[in-house]
């Protein structure tokens, strides 16, 4: 049996960025996120927690989305799915960096 | 669909030694104690392999001994300061010196084979490794003989490890050991990246690159990212130590909680290290015995790539009761939570390969089960210890005892027990028993449930862990009884293993070819190790190409068609291939045995021990001579130009001068671990100038001009190492970067002499980010020198670019680093910031 | 308080039998997540069990389903009911009363009060039915961790920090607790007991807190006082109206009317008091106090008894 795994070697790198793109978005959202709460949560108070919860809820929906909408929806061969899988694991992982804004207010 | 019963199969004698004489002799292995100096990766990996089992044992019996003396309340048969450090060793041992290092041997030994590559891709970076393991190792267990064993337990927190309260040298054994041996997981993480990306068989696209490749490529990424946090706690806390710097102090505005960060963004990932190559042996093993390929391969690459990134963002939930604000636990929490849906994904991917096929229930295959049953739990309760309220009653306690051997003794022991019956033929050329095997499961699986399985409930009826004793009748007695009965019985399972792995050496019935019928590259030889791999690499059109490819299994392995029969002019050399279309892009020379990598780790296992006898000269020229033999070590012919007619590939050229070239490759990879220690330095800086915003104005600030002075240098040095990169080698190149490096680094040195580093731990901080970058400007220094002096005798010709090549990527890595400290020494003189 | 031991006595150290909010709220939280795992576990199991038995054309959507779209949903539903329930245990509806309780190898300093009264005992935390109490938790060496399962989730006392714990207990009682972080040589023997008590018997303990030790009323009791003073123990304990001012040892003032010696771990009484002080480093290796051996058996029974008498 031979597998539909022969996808055109010049299609490979362009799905390898769609494998990884999604993953270092999260990487940078997650960054990001505790930046800005360590930023306005720590002693030096260095923002107010309201700009860093604003900033969370204003930086996750487009995140999530860019994770999401640069996913390749089809192609049937196993690395474009591993490029869909990698997309929708990492826009959930997304959303769930935003559940500390949406569930706590302030630093508790 | 291959039929795929192992009885079916053609069997084959061995190879005959005198086919191929010239290629054999090329990859012979040097008898007698001279095996010492081969550099094989079947050598290599078996040493890891059962280096990492003598540990696993050692740490076994101390595992027997904790719970021997839990078995009664109040027992007194070790006293306290021997149960410390019983429980220390057994947890270090376990995490550092048995678990990384044997599955990174597994890989060492499993990749080439699988990639089809005549050897790893740095042999002598595999034989160093395993030096530096060993003499970590061995120096970490030394310190029983002094009296000195660990006992702050393996996690080493501040302000008990410091030498207010724990005087001596046992700390020191610690962090000196294990950090020398983390050299040992760096080193073969860079090596894996570079052979997984490199060498590949012809027409082994990343698509059809067997999916232990790429559990290990991902494992591989986490290591060189995720050790790096501890091998930076370890050097500031020993400098704390030795020197007094107050890091951790917070008199000084150090901060405790600055050691629990950097050790949880290693210890997090760890167990994540540790769980992808196991389940990548499960991946491996569970075809082979359905009989179907894996499925969903692109879920399991999914999943694996997204734990490689998740797993690096809950590090905090192992510091849920310090104190943190709520919402950064309600973040942690959350995050944790999220790396279920990888897990989940992955489990789902092996469950439903068992439906694609009728199963077999060999001994392999039911330790993958076990895994199945008690990884699930493990993964189910660790779950739970992302809720924050739950952890709070939870952490510290039996419960996250049982949950964590859950997952490290199902996510990896039973796998890796697996593996070992999977893969012996291929150490011994035998069979082991599969009678022998089923008792050892079935022990092993009782002994580790009435053993663990109570532990959940020991813990919530109150018992903290890591306590030597316990008054009874709080409701601990029955359960610990219970549960140290347990233990013997699940160490009679790992003694029934072990005297299986002994035994079978001698009497297990002699292995067919291709025993289990498994469809990977690894099993195209017969099992009875010839010391040498591949007479010609077979071009690969399938993942599982022995399945796919009949050809391959019609004749004599050492028949099979392929690229490179033979070896010219008695080299060892394999196909360097494309990273992702695994199109052959240069043939690799491999080096013979040598002893340089032996010495190279000995010159550091001495300067470790005089580190810790206080005898600093003495590591001072233990450190020169380390200099010299990575200098004998580089010192060879360069082969670039060359061109080696492959047969059906057509003719290669050797050693490209390529950014896709494999020295490049590891280069970067190289540098990503030190972008990773730099990082670690930079969050240290911006942790405690966060958390303690009262000390940062009190020590002084770095003189403007000369940093400034220095980050212009910086860009002098990036330039000419460029330059040289791109011109080729020429020894006028060579001059500028040498005499930038240096005048980089004595430019940062004097802005830095403003600052005093005993004031506060910001300033010791910066001056070892200082020192950091002070190390990397000695490096491209040191290279420079090397360079020239092999340009002035005579051993470079123009087409020989690729040390220049890389030498231009590391010095723009120098240079930006300078850059980044420049910037953080020039911030405070901004209003506001200081 | 009567001086019954509570040493060794089942369920006064267990998260499974709640006596305070917190451990309450979360008791339902670890049995609704003990369950909905069984449950999970028991359904994978099966989807393994039937896959081992069938052969069949496997479809993505069932990964899908199993590995993304049953665990977000259950994860959802955990995130936000330990966040609710996480914000709900830090609400108080009162103003709480504030204790301080610092860590040290290997006993606790308890301070009631700390701004207005700062009212000194140590190894025992007398806390009020059903008012919100806020421990002020801190360390003078290295890191503990304060746990009292019956009441509440631990809290880590980190050097150079002060962590907020707060707790309501709702059921009078005595409930032990233990230092839950690593801590050196004695970490297993630093307990203490929580003992809950009605709001009345709370103002009355505090009350006694500010008078000074019980006197020496028997001739053995006075000989015990002197051997105190002569042997340098009030270089770390203090006694108030006998020896006041000393921090680095438990203050012991009411020491005999604790019913646990040593942090928790013995029952108090006269042999053990003896015993304790000719052998402290026998019984608590690594502690601070050195071991009065060289104290005659007269002077060391002298001792006992005084000591036993502060109630």
């Amino acid at each position: 049996m031979i597998h539909k795994n022969g996808l055109p070697s010049d299609k490979l790198l362009p799905v390898l960025r769609d494998i990884l793109r999604p993953a270092l978005i999260w990487a940078a959202h997650f960054v990001l996120v505790y930046a800005a709460l360590s930023a306005a949560c720590a002693q030096r108070g260095l923002i107010d927690p309201f700009w860093a919860s604003l900033l969370v809820l204003v930086v996750t929906p487009p995140a999530a989305l860019w994770a999401i909408v640069g996913a390749r929806r089809r192609g049937r061969s196993d690395f474009e799915r591993a490029a869909r899988w990698s997309s929708i694991i990492s826009a959930l992982a997304i959303l769930f960096n935003a559940a500390p804004v949406v569930l706590m207010g302030g630093c508790g | 669909m291959t039929d795929t019963s192992a009885s079916d199969r053609p069997v084959q004698g061995p190879v005959l030694h005198d086919e191929m004489p010239e290629f054999e002799a090329a990859w012979a292995t040097p008898p007698g104690w001279r095996i010492l100096s081969s550099v094989s990766h079947r050598v290599v990996g078996q040493r890891f392999i059962v280096t990492g089992l003598v540990f696993f044992l050692i740490a076994g019996f101390l595992a027997l001994l904790v719970r021997t003396q839990l078995i009664v309340p109040n027992n007194t048969f070790l006293d306290a300061e021997t149960y410390n450090q019983v429980f220390t060793m057994h947890g270090t041992l376990m995490m550092f010196l048995f678990a990384i290092p044997i599955l990174e041997g597994f890989a060492v030994y499993l990749l080439p084979l699988m990639l089809g590559a005549r050897d790893l891709i740095f042999p002598r970076m595999g034989a160093f490794g395993y030096w530096c393991y060993l003499f970590g190792g061995i120096i970490v267990l030394s310190s029983f003989l002094f009296d000195a064993a660990p006992d702050g337990g393996w996690f080493m927190y501040t302000p008990l490890s410091t030498s207010q309260y724990t005087p001596g040298l046992s700390a020191d054994f610690w962090l000196i050991g294990i950090t020398f041996a983390e050299i040992a997981s760096v080193t073969a993480a860079v090596e894996i990246i570079a052979a997984v990306l490199c060498t590949r068989a012809p027409g082994m696209s990343l698509t059809r690159m067997p999916i232990f490749a790429w559990y290990m490529l991902v494992t591989a990424f986490m290591i060189a990212i995720g050790f790096p946090p501890l091998i930076i706690g370890s050097i500031l806390l020993e400098i704390e130590r030795v020197a007094g710097l107050p890091f951790f102090d917070v008199t000084a505005g150090g901060d405790p909680l600055l050691w629990q960060h950097l050790f949880w963004l290693f210890g997090h990932p760890e167990v994540y290290i540790i769980f992808l190559p196991a389940a990548g042996m499960v991946a491996t093993m569970l075809p082979t015995f359905v009989g179907k390929p894996l499925f969903g391969y692109g879920f399991a690459v999914a999943a694996v790539v997204t734990m490689g990134f998740i797993s690096f963002g809950l590090w905090a939930h192992h510091m849920f009761a310090t104190g943190l604000p709520t919402i950064s636990l309600t973040l942690f929490s959350a995050a944790s939570t999220m790396v279920a849906i990888p897990t989940g994904v992955q489990i789902f991917s092996f469950i439903f390969t068992l439906a694609q096929g009728r199963p077999r229930l060999t001994v392999p295959m039911l330790f993958i089960l076990g895994f199945l049953f008690i990884f699930v739990i493990g993964g189910l309760t660790g779950v739970m210890l992302a809720s924050v309220p739950f952890n709070w009653q939870a952490h510290d306690s039996y419960f996250v005892v049982a949950h964590l051997h859950y997952v490290l003794i199902g996510g990896m022991v039973f796998p890796l027990v697996g593996a070992f019956y999977y893969w012996s033929p291929h150490f011994t050329g035998r069979m082991m028993s599969e009678r022998l095997g089923r008792w050892a499961f079935w022990l092993m699986f009782t002994g580790f449930h009435i053993t663990f399985f109570l532990m959940h409930l020991t813990g919530l009826r109150g018992m903290p862990r890591r306590v030597a004793t316990y008054p009874e009748g709080l409701g601990w007695d029955r359960l610990n009884l219970l549960s140290t009965l347990g233990s013997y019985i699940l160490a009679a399972g790992v003694l029934v293993f072990v005297w299986d792995f002994l035994r079978h050496r001698m009497s297990g019935p002699l292995a067919p070819r291709d025993p289990w019928g498994a469809g990977t590259l690894e099993w195209l030889y017969p099992p009875i190790a010839p010391g040498h791999n591949f007479h010609a690499i077979p071009r690969v059109h399938s993942r599982e190409p022995l399945w796919d490819q009949p050809e391959l299994l019609r004749e004599h392995a050492h028949l099979a068609e392929g690229v490179l029969r033979g070896a010219s002019h008695g080299m060892r050399e394999t196909v360097g291939c494309h990273p992702v279309t695994g199109e052959p892009l240069q043939i690799v020379r491999l080096p013979k045995p040598t002893w340089v990598p032996l010495w190279a780790a000995a010159t550091i296992a001495v300067a470790a021990v005089a580190t810790l006898a206080s005898a600093y000269v003495i590591a001072g020229a233990a450190l020169v001579a380390m200099l010299v033999c990575f200098a004998l070590w580089a010192w060879e012919p360069s082969q670039t130009g060359e061109t080696v007619d492959t047969g059906p590939e057509g003719v290669l050229p050797v050693n490209v001068a390529d950014r896709l070239g494999h020295t490049h490759i590891a280069t970067i990879g190289t540098l990503l671990v030190l972008a990773a220690l730099y990082g670690s330095l930079l969050f240290s800086v911006l942790y405690l100038w966060n958390v303690h915003p009262d000390f940062t104005t009190i020590a002084g600030l770095a003189d403007p001009l000369w940093a400034a002075v220095a980050g212009g240098l910086a860009l002098v040095l990036i330039a000419s190492s460029k330059v040289a990169a791109h011109k080729g080698p020429r020894l006028g190149l060579d001059v500028p970067v040498l005499l930038s490096a240096v005048a980089t680094g004595a430019g940062l040195f004097v802005a830095m002499l403003q600052i005093d580093p005993r004031d506060t731990a910001v300033a010791a901080t910066l001056w070892v980010m200082a020192g950091f970058v002070g190390v990397m400007l000695f490096v491209m220094a040191f290279w420079s020198l090397f360079l020239a002096v092999r340009k002035l005798f005579g051993q470079v010709a123009p087409h020989h670019r690729v040390p220049d090549l890389n030498r231009g990527s590391f010095g723009l890595a120098t240079g930006v680093m300078v850059l980044i400290a420049v910037v953080v020494l020039l911030a405070p003189h901004i209003e506001g910031l200081s | 308080m009567n001086g019954e031991t509570t040493l060794g006595r089942f369920d006064t150290q267990t998260a499974l039998v709640g006596a305070g909010t917190g451990a309450e709220m979360t008791l339902v939280l670890t049995v609704v997540m003990t369950v909905a795992a069984a449950v999970i576990f028991v359904a994978v199991m099966g989807v393994a069990w039937w896959a081992w038995r069938r052969e069949t054309n496997v479809r993505p959507w069932w990964v899908w389903t199993g590995g993304v779209v049953v665990p977000v949903i259950t994860l959802a539903l955990l995130v936000v009911g330990s966040s609710l329930t996480l914000a709900a245990i830090g609400e108080v509806d009162e103003e709480p009363a504030v204790i301080e309780v610092t860590g040290h190898q290997y006993w606790w300093d308890v301070i009631h009060d700390p701004r207005d009264r700062s009212l000194r005992d140590a190894n025992e935390i007398v806390l009020p039915v059903d008012q919100p109490v806020t421990l002020r938790l801190k360390s003078e060496d290295v890191i503990h961790s304060f746990w009292v399962p019956s009441i509440s989730g631990k809290m880590d006392m980190i050097p150079g920090r002060t962590n907020a714990l707060t707790v309501t207990a709702t059921r009078i009682g005595r409930f032990r607790g233990q230092c839950a972080e690593f801590c050196g040589l004695s970490h297993p023997l630093m307990a203490f007991e929580v003992v809950v008590v009605s709001t009345e018997n709370y103002a009355a303990y505090l009350d006694g807190l500010e008078t000074e030790a019980r006197d020496a009323d028997t001739l053995q009791r006075t000989r015990g006082r002197d051997v105190f003073i002569e042997a340098g123990c009030p270089a770390c304990h203090a006694i108030r109206g006998v020896a006041e001012g000393a921090r680095i040892g438990p203050d012991l003032t009411r020491v005999g009317g604790r019913a646990s010696l040593g942090a928790g771990m013995w029952a108090m009484n006269v042999g053990n008091l003896a015993g304790w002080i000719a052998d402290v480093q026998d019984m608590k290796p690594g502690a601070q106090m050195p071991s009065y051996n060289h104290l005659s058996g007269p002077d060391l029974r002298a001792v006992a008894h005084y000591l036993e008498s502060l109630k």
